[in-house]
This record gives structure tokens, C-alpha cells and sequence, in this order.
């Protein structure tokens, strides 16, 4: 059976970006607490998907180049009436 | 040009500079903003020649309507917005069907599969380079609308009100589309760690 399937499962992954980004009611975030403590698939979700989401901050982010930041700046500084 | 790259960062002051048409104050724009505009740029275009088209026309256009600015959001959600509807510009012209606000992902399946653990700390247990190299093939593939409210909302930080402001959306379709994006990820790393940390997919 998939987790979609599983009502309590289905009721966690429904509510997944609102219990990672701390928008969940305390009653709520409780009830999905307790149930993560006896379902190792929802908890490994919940776990890998914070994982994912901190490994894009971490690494994610492209840097502007140096010659492209000058660029811009030249061309702004240009283009100002 | 301006080299004072030290000063406290005042919003509202540098929006006064610029309806001015201070040259110092489109320099603090270009500097504090074009790290965070370029990211996004990249990430929705693909190409760094292309990002910095874009990022330029960002700049010209918000220099010229400053004066149209009127606050009500803020200058970084003003211009996010404006990279973004210039990038999707860009897009259209090599697939003239791409649109942001239409919901094109609804057939893909985010169910969760791989449902082992991963290492304690991730980044520190495979190939740092090979790591990168997986997440950043994984974010390329997702179609533009899931990657640009993954990218606002979890890497560039906006809030869900600021982000879903920026792609013109409600809160609720942009958290659709994020938890979509998240779990596509997920998975795609969950693949990853599963074979690279010796486990079985």
C-alpha cells in the first residue's frame, strides 16, 4: 500500500510544506508528531525532504560573475538619466 | 562609479535616491540586488549569457519606472518580478507555448518511493561534486513553474505571500507547486543517496 493510500500518511503528506515551514497549528503539528513516531516511512519523508530542502540552501544558489556583476554596473550607470 | 560597498542597506532610502536618478543609487541596486536576481534568472533560463540579458533589462526597465514604484510590496518582490516575467520572455521566444501561471505538472506523480534513511549529514558522507552535480541536474529537469517556487521559496528565501506575489499567484497554488518541487527533488536525491552510500534503491 502507498502512502497516499494510508489515511494518517495521506493527512501528513497533504500537510508537508505547512509542517516543514512551521505553519501548522501546535494541535495539529502534535497529531502529526505522534504519528511519525510510529511510521518510519512518513518520518523518513519528513526527514529526507528537510534534508533536500537544506541541501539547496546550502549549495543552490548560483553565483553572479564577477565580470557580469561589472557589466551590469557599467551599463546602469550608463543608461541613469 | 561608486565603491562603498560598506553602508547599511536602506531600502526605502535607496528608492528615494533612485527616483532622484542618484547614479550611486542604481549602483547599491546592482550590487546588493543582482546576486539574488541572477539565481533566479539562471535557474529559469538556463543559460549565463542569457541570465545576464535578462538581469540587464531588469535593471534598465526598474531604473526607468521607479517612479512607478509604489511600495506596496517590496523593491526585491518588485524586482523579482520583473526578472522573472523578463526571463519568461526570453523562454517564449525559443517555446512560445511557456507560461507561468498555467499549471502544466499536474500529471506528474509525486508519490514518495524511496522511502530509506539518509546518511545523518548528506553532503559530508558523498563526492561534494558529484552531490552538486545530481541536485543540479534534478532542478533542471522540473518544469519552470514547480523550479521558480522552489527557487523564490527555498533558496532565495522569499516568504509563500512574497513569492506567490512575484509569480502573480495565490498562496495556496504556490504551495501546490512547492510541495510538488520538493518531493521531485526528494526523490531524485533519495535515488542518489540510495546507491551512492552503498544502500539499495
Amino acid at each position: 500500500m502507498s502512502l497516499h493510500e494510508k489515511e494518517p500518511c495521506r493527512r501528513l503528506l497533504d500537510r508537508l510544506c505547512d509542517y516543514l515551514d512551521g505553519e501548522l497549528d501546535p494541535a495539529l503539528c502534535a497529531d502529526l508528531e505522534r504519528h511519525m513516531v510510529e511510521c518510519e516511512a512518513c518520518a523518513v519523508v519528513v526527514e529526507t525532504t528537510r534534508h533536500t530542502i537544506a541541501l539547496y540552501r546550502q549549495f543552490g544558489h548560483a553565483e553572479v560573475p564577477e565580470t557580469t556583476l561589472q557589466r551590469l554596473k557599467r551599463l546602469v550607470e550608463r543608461s541613469t538619466p | 562609479m561608486c565603491a562603498n560597498g560598506h553602508r547599511p542597506f536602506d531600502e526605502q532610502a535607496l528608492v528615494r535616491a533612485l527616483r532622484r536618478g542618484d547614479r550611486r543609487a542604481c549602483d547599491d541596486l546592482v550590487r546588493h540586488y543582482a546576486p539574488k536576481l541572477y539565481n533566479v534568472a539562471l535557474r529559469l533560463v538556463g543559460r549565463p549569457d542569457e541570465a545576464e540579458d535578462v538581469l540587464q533589462e531588469t535593471f534598465i526597465a526598474a531604473c526607468e519606472k521607479i517612479k512607478d514604484f509604489k511600495g506596496r510590496s517590496q523593491l526585491g518582490t518588485w524586482l523579482y518580478r520583473i526578472a522573472t516575467n523578463n526571463g519568461l520572455m526570453h523562454l517564449r521566444r525559443r517555446r512560445p507555448t511557456v507560461s507561468l501561471e498555467e499549471v502544466d505538472e499536474t500529471g506528474i506523480n509525486v508519490e514518495p518511493r524511496l522511502l530509506q534513511r539518509w546518511p545523518e549529514d548528506p553532503a559530508s558522507a558523498v563526492d561534494a561534486a558529484e552531490l552538486r552535480a545530481v541536485m543540479e541536474e534534478a532542478i533542471n529537469a522540473l518544469p519552470e513553474t514547480l523550479r521558480l517556487a522552489f527557487v523564490l521559496r527555498d533558496i532565495e528565501g522569499l516568504s509563500t505571500r512574497e513569492a506567490a506575489e512575484v509569480l502573480g499567484i495565490s498562496p495556496t497554488a504556490l504551495k501546490v507547486r512547492l510541495h510538488r518541487a520538493r518531493l521531485l527533488l526528494r526523490e531524485r536525491l533519495a535515488e542518489y543517496f540510495a546507491t551512492a552510500s552503498g544502500g539499495s534503491p
